[in-house]
């Protein structure tokens, strides 16, 4: 009868200690995003980060200062995502790095395309937030057309912590 | 000749070595520690006697039938300053108490093992090694079944993987080591039976291990 | 328990014994060994092999002695260099990442020349040349191989595509490499997967 115990007892903290590990790494190797409702701010690096607006682009038009009158077209399959954010930094012991993705379905992520259009509203830049004072920024996204409606929202990335990814959504 | 020596230490380091660890030292010392865990009247200096051993005949005037000079200088006459006597326990304490305790049940387990002749250990080392390729085909197999990941997926679920492994070659290896350790034991028993004279010595009083006889 | 076999009683005879044990025990190690082991995934030029993340294809091959990139001479090679484009395609829900390549030809491996990723984002795919400079005399059954770079890996996949250069028509390679431009665009191109 002891020996069963011991076998059975020795089986148990085997089986505890494979289901902690799989379930510990599982956490910290494998994104996990928290979904914020509509217009609520996520944070991320010090910073309330909220999302104004995603909107769906067939053309990407310059709306700068310059009105040069340039555009650009997405790849053929493709279609841009622009998107507008409010943040406002509070910490001024930590740094936001825009490092901002849309997730999609699946948890697919993209990250900020890079176009040779000027915007009016500028992108984002770690200098640019001063304490205490909201900051409008501009991120495009290249998305293929067939996930353009299944957006979840933008993921505010921050791989220092294994917390949960905050994902903000547009009002 | 600067070349042929750098290719022959190559080939050793590079060859010879691993096999001498990895395929013969592996076996020998695992059965040598299952001689130690199994216990079994792990030997101290003073059983040898009784087991009829030739270990203290190599130690000068240890024996019934040294030479008178010799017992003289290993015995000490009278005893010694207790200052002296002090220091030598504390000595003995620090340096060799742990004789009985760790180095020599290793040492005769080792020498247990070495001991059971060439065609024995062949076969055992043979054997074991047949459960470590067991083993590397048994992961093979779950390789091939599970196909090739990222290095985090190994991370997470490598452990799921070799408990499979360990759950089923573990037993036959510990059953194994078992096994050849009572071999061996059979061995040593047929050999100290055979050799004429081997009867019990009177025990010689040994002073390192004074107290470690009252130990065992 | 008695041992089973009877051995001559020559000690020799049981150190050969053992030893012939050892020498077989050895063997079997080392070719079971299952360290540095990979999933090789294998396919054809011009067909896209499907591997974890997505898909990867070899589109065309070229080769020649002179590299130049918008008409202008980036190096030349007293060997030869072999383009091979590559298309990625990322048609799972992760990025699809091929951070290291290699062409083999039998016991010759040769590494890239510059570097050379194959990165898609999900939903796309990209295409990118990956310039080798080989020895012409060793180029019989080159073959691509590329994996994801890690840092820290286990049992790991890797795409092997030959490139279609055989024995038979090894020569006829050298010949057209011979004094031949290739014009590369070493940088990626990508777009969504239609």
């Amino acid at each position: 009868m002891r020996r069963m115990l011991f076998a059975v007892g020795a089986l148990a903290a085997v089986l505890i200690c494979l289901i902690w590990w799989v379930t510990y790494a599982g956490i910290h190797y494998t994104p996990r995003y928290a979904v914020r409702p509509p217009g609520v701010a996520g944070e991320v690096q010090g910073t309330s980060v909220r999302l104004l607006s995603l909107t769906r682009a067939e053309q990407l038009v310059d709306t700068s200062e310059d009105k040069s009158g340039k555009s650009e077209f997405p790849d053929p399959g493709g279609v841009w995502i622009v998107a507008e954010f409010e943040a406002v930094r509070h910490d001024p012991g930590k740094t936001f790095y825009c490092d901002i993705e849309l997730l999609g379905p699946q948890r697919r992520l993209w990250a900020r395309a890079a176009t040779g259009v000027g915007r009016a509203i500028p992108g984002c830049l770690p200098d640019d937030f001063a304490i205490d004072r909201p900051v409008r920024f501009e991120a495009v996204f290249l998305v293929p057309i067939r996930y353009a409606d299944q957006l979840a929202g933008v993921a505010l990335v921050d791989d220092s912590t294994a917390a949960l990814t905050p994902v903000i959504t547009p009002i | 000749m600067p070349e042929i020596v750098s290719r022959a230490w190559a080939f050793v380091t590079d060859q010879i070595w691993p096999v001498i660890v990895d395929v013969l030292a592996q076996p020998l010392l695992w059965l040598a520690v299952a001689a130690v865990v199994f216990g079994s009247r792990v030997l101290s200096l003073a059983e040898l006697w009784r087991q009829g051993q030739p270990y203290a005949a190599r130690i000068p005037g240890a024996t019934a039938f040294a030479r008178y000079r010799d017992k003289r200088a290993f015995r000490r006459i009278g005893p010694a300053p207790r200052g002296v006597r002090l220091a030598a326990s504390r000595v003995q304490v620090a340096f060799f108490g742990d004789i009985d305790d760790k180095y020599l049940p290793a040492l005769h387990s080792l020498r247990l093992v070495l001991r059971a002749g060439p065609i024995f250990l062949g076969c055992y080392v043979f054997v074991y090694n047949l459960a470590l390729i067991a083993q590397n085909y048994l992961e093979r197999l779950l390789h091939l079944i599970v196909g090739g990941h990222e290095g985090q997926f190994w991370v997470r679920w490598e452990p799921v993987f070799s408990l499979v492994q360990d759950a089923l070659v573990e037993p036959v290896r510990l059953c194994l080591l078992a096994v050849a350790f009572r071999r061996c034991l059979e061995i040593f028993v047929q050999r100290s039976t055979v050799r004429p004279g081997a009867a019990a010595r009177p025990e010689s009083r040994l002073p390192v291990l004074a107290s470690a006889e009252t130990g065992t | 328990m008695r041992f089973p076999i009877r051995f001559p009683s020559s000690k020799l005879a049981g150190v050969l014994a053992a030893i012939a044990l050892v020498a077989v025990s050895a063997v079997g190690l080392r070719l079971s060994d299952p360290k540095g082991t990979i999933d090789m995934v294998s396919g054809v030029p011009g067909k896209p092999v499907t591997i974890n993340d997505g898909e990867l294809s070899v589109d065309r091959v070229r080769v020649g002695t002179v590299l130049t990139q918008n008409d202008e001479v980036r190096d030349r090679s007293a060997g030869m260099f072999v383009a091979v484009a590559v298309t990625g395609a990322a048609t799972g829900s992760r990025e699809l990442s091929l951070g290291s390549a290699e062409l083999v030809s039998k016991d010759v491996h040769y590494k890239t020349y510059g570097l050379t990723s194959v990165v898609a984002a999900p939903g796309f795919k990209t295409s990118a040349d990956i310039v080798f400079e080989v020895d012409p005399p060793r180029i019989e059954g080159l073959t691509l191989e590329m994996w994801r770079n890690e840092v820290i890996s286990g049992y790991q996949q890797r795409v092997r595509i030959p490139l279609g250069i055989t024995a038979a028509n090894a020569n006829q390679w050298r010949d057209a490499a011979r004094g031949w431009g290739i014009d590369v665009s070493l940088s990626n191109s990508t777009r969504p997967i239609p």
